[in-house]
């Protein structure tokens, strides 16, 4: 801590102050949808500049780092270059929430990590940006300081960011002491009167050499304090603006003399024109290309297959499957964060309609899972965590956190109070209609109480599951899944259903076809009658009706499991899967009933 | 503790203790060991086209089970539902097994130098199901093999 500690305080108030407000505005931001009134985007940007600033002068380094994140983010919003759709806004949100935590435990040392919201705002920030500019996201320009001993380290984003604005940069030379104490400024005003005249892009002094504003003896008589500034003020106006000696400042031109030439140039190029959509046509492009490979090998393997059903024709089409399972896998498979994001908000919802104070701390680092297992685990998820909440009296503040982790096989999803010492003892929660909903997912969840690490709520999920897209129906007592791949269409509320029996078959019409009805227990034409719902399929080159008793046709994704070795020869089904209410379904095994 | 039943054929001295349980009116029993859990779970679902004793599935804490019935299986006559009915769940070749039986008894201890082999009927089972039968003061226990058993199901 580099200032006196009455600063620290003050900053630490009036940060909280600002959080709190753009963390308001972002959720009023997200639900203008795209009539973003622009001034509220560039008032929370301009608070988060603030943030920042304020973090620089303080030598905090994780909170300027996240701050700026956070504000190039805002900055792409402002610009229009970024939507702040749901996903966008929880990114901030998230980065917010992980400031208020650092905010929290300044005075702790403690040694938080910023690594997943920097990931993920960073992410943001260069999905909209072109290729060849992507990399000054990441990319550090060194900007040497007058007195020879320091530089300034910025990411090139963010000065190109500026010279885009056509500002000019500068670096300002200044002395705590002079312009500070003995004027009996505070810091802070003396931070928001530069703020005044342009945008602060970093700040720094050399507080080893020359000591703090508290200590009673300093090293030096100065305390030279460095400010790189970006400004639209000619040096001329802006010496006089903030009256400085004109050694006091410094245009920096010669270090980023290519950024003004040649990036910025591109950057007002590219990204008025969509430049995005170029890189998603090149990902479409290697789709399409992949799975016409794929296509090709499938079809050169079958007609083999056809000819001749050796090992090696069935080897290629395993081949084939496999490396479709990947390709499938891969376009399925998201960041966790993407989608878990969504618990967040849900516990933000309930917190405020409940009128308690919670915090929600999400970690997934880099995981990646399949989107339609993620977006099942939200439901269940949210509800242990309340359930949690619930456990605790009403005025206590919470932090809950979710944290994931992945090995080989399994990834592992730990839920538990920040501060557990909250629940004193031993507890259960009530997690039956939880656990059915994993269950349906092939996860298994255990819950454990530790005095010391309190109530942890610990799921273990498969890394990979198969899962079928299909439509859940019901026929006589049972519950069947039909593929929708073979699925063509589904008629529905057809009872009495008006069909005939001719030669052995019976058939239903339907738009001046005749379809051939199936059903699973028997052939008689009353069964069929009083069936409410066709599903009109297909199987290789037949077409057939299955009647149903569903009176609606539920859509699923039912991981699949396999059936026992005793139902191997079961010629109808061809796996289980569980429901979420916790009953089986079974999937029905097409070809088989194809040729009924 | 999952035990494999396969793995355990092979240990065959020593002293087991035997879970003993009724099917029907046969006294049989198995090591103790091979069982992951018994339950009374009833909440069975029944799989069509399937052989008559193959009871169904059972949703065993987000695992599924098949269950056998074990009187049918063996050829007995068909139990009657009682409330004594338990699922005896097994692991056979890696995948959990639950064998309906009517109803379960005691722990007996045992040594296997003890158990004579079956004789080719068992109270009207073949003995080709059993490992062995051991004697207790006033009965005799069948030792089941699991694993003749399962062997069959899928081309029975």
């Amino acid at each position: 801590m580099l200032i006196d500690s009455e600063t620290t305080d003050i900053y630490i108030q009036e940060t909280n102050q600002a959080l709190a407000d753009i963390e308001q505005t972002l959720i009023t931001i997200e639900n203008m949808g795209a009539n973003i009134d622009m001034s509220l985007a560039k008032r929370v940007y301009h608070a988060m500049h603030v943030i920042r600033s304020g973090a620089s002068l303080l030598s905090l380094p994780k909170i300027k780092e996240l701050s700026q994140k956070i504000e190039n983010v805002l900055g792409l919003i402002c610009t229009n270059r970024l939507t702040p759709n749901p996903e966008v806004i929880n990114i901030l949100l998230q980065g917010i929430d992980r400031l208020y935590l650092l905010i929290d435990r300044i005075h702790s040392n403690d040694d938080m990590d910023i690594d997943e919201q920097s990931v993920l705002l960073t992410g943001l920030t260069s999905a909209v940006l072109p290729d060849h500019i992507k990399q000054s996201v990441t990319e550090v320009r060194d900007i040497p300081l007058p007195d020879g001993k320091h530089v300034f380290r910025i990411p090139e984003f963010n000065l190109i960011q500026v010279l885009e604005q056509n500002k000019y940069i500068y670096i300002l030379i200044l002395d705590l002491i002079k312009d500070v104490q003995e004027k009996k400024k505070t810091p802070f005003n003396f931070v928001h009167y530069i703020q005044q005249h342009g945008q602060i892009i970093d700040s720094l002094f050399d507080i080893q050499t020359i000591g703090t504003l508290e200590e009673q003896e300093l090293n030096s008589e100065e305390m030279p304090y460095f400010v790189l500034l970006a400004s639209t003020l000619s040096e001329n106006q802006l010496t006089k603006s903030l009256n400085l000696q004109p050694h006091q400042m410094k245009q920096v031109k010669i270090e980023i003399s290519d950024l003004i030439h040649s990036k910025t140039k591109q950057l007002q190029q590219e990204l008025t024109s969509s430049i995005s959509t170029k890189s998603r046509k090149a990902d479409n492009k290697n789709r399409i290309a992949f799975l016409n490979d794929l296509f090709c090998e499938l079809k050169f393997s079958t007609d083999c297959l056809s000819n001749d059903a050796s090992s090696m024709g069935i080897a290629r089409v395993q081949s084939a499957l496999d490396k479709l399972k990947y390709f499938l896998r891969r376009e399925n498979n998201v960041l966790a964060n993407r989608i878990l994001w969504k618990i967040g908000r849900n516990i933000r919802d309930h917190a405020y309609q409940s009128n308690i104070q919670v915090k929600f701390d999400i970690e997934c680092g880099t995981i990646k899972m399949d989107q339609r297992v993620l977006y099942r685990m939200i439901e269940p998820l949210t509800d242990i965590i309340i359930k949690m909440i619930r456990c605790v009296q009403k005025n206590m503040a919470l932090q809950v956190c979710l944290k994931m982790t992945k090995n080989e096989e399994t990834i592992k999803i730990s839920v538990f109070f920040a501060n557990p010492e909250l629940l004193t003892q031993e507890m259960r929660l009530p997690l039956d209609e939880e656990e059915k909903k994993f269950h349906a997912l092939s996860a298994e969840i255990e819950q454990s109480f530790d005095i010391k690490a309190g109530l942890n709520i610990l799921i273990r999920i498969p890394k990979n599951v198969f899962i079928i897209p299909g439509f859940l129906i019901r026929i006589d007592a049972h519950q069947y899944i039909v593929p929708k791949v073979n699925v063509i269409e589904c008629l529905t509320n057809l009872n009495p259903l008006k069909c005939s029996k001719v030669d052995s078959s019976i058939v239903f019409n339907h738009n001046d076809n005749c379809i051939r009805l199936v059903g699973i227990a028997n052939n008689d034409l009353a069964y069929y009658q009083q069936k409410h719902t066709i599903i009109v399929c297909e199987v290789g080159n037949k077409c057939f009706g299955l009647v149903s008793d569903s009176l609606t046709i539920v859509e699923i994704d039912a991981v699949y499991q396999p059936l026992g070795k005793q139902l191997d020869a079961n010629p109808l089904i061809i796996a289980n899967c569980l429901l979420d209410d916790g009953q089986i379904a079974f999937v029905l095994d097409m070809g088989y009933l194809a040729n009924i | 503790m999952e035990v494999n039943v396969s793995t355990q054929k092979a240990e065959k001295d020593g002293k087991v203790d035997l879970a003993t349980f009724y099917v029907g009116e046969a006294l049989c029993g198995m090591d103790i060991l091979k069982i992951q859990e018994i339950n009374k779970n009833m909440e069975i679902t029944s799989i069509p086209n399937s052989p008559d004793y193959v009871v169904g599935v059972l949703n065993m804490r987000g695992r599924i089970v098949t269950i056998i019935d074990v009187c049918k299986k063996l050829g007995l006559h068909k139990s009657e539902a009682t409330d004594t009915r338990r699922n005896i769940i097994v692991n056979s070749q890696s995948e959990y097994i639950g064998l309906l039986v009517d109803k379960v008894a005691e722990v007996v201890p045992a040594e296997w130098r003890k158990v004579t082999p079956p004789p080719s009927n068992v109270r009207g089972v073949q003995g080709k199901y059993f490992e062995g039968v051991y004697k207790k003061e006033n009965a005799l226990i069948a030792i089941i093999d699991i694993e003749e058993v399962l062997k069959d199901e899928s081309v029975s």
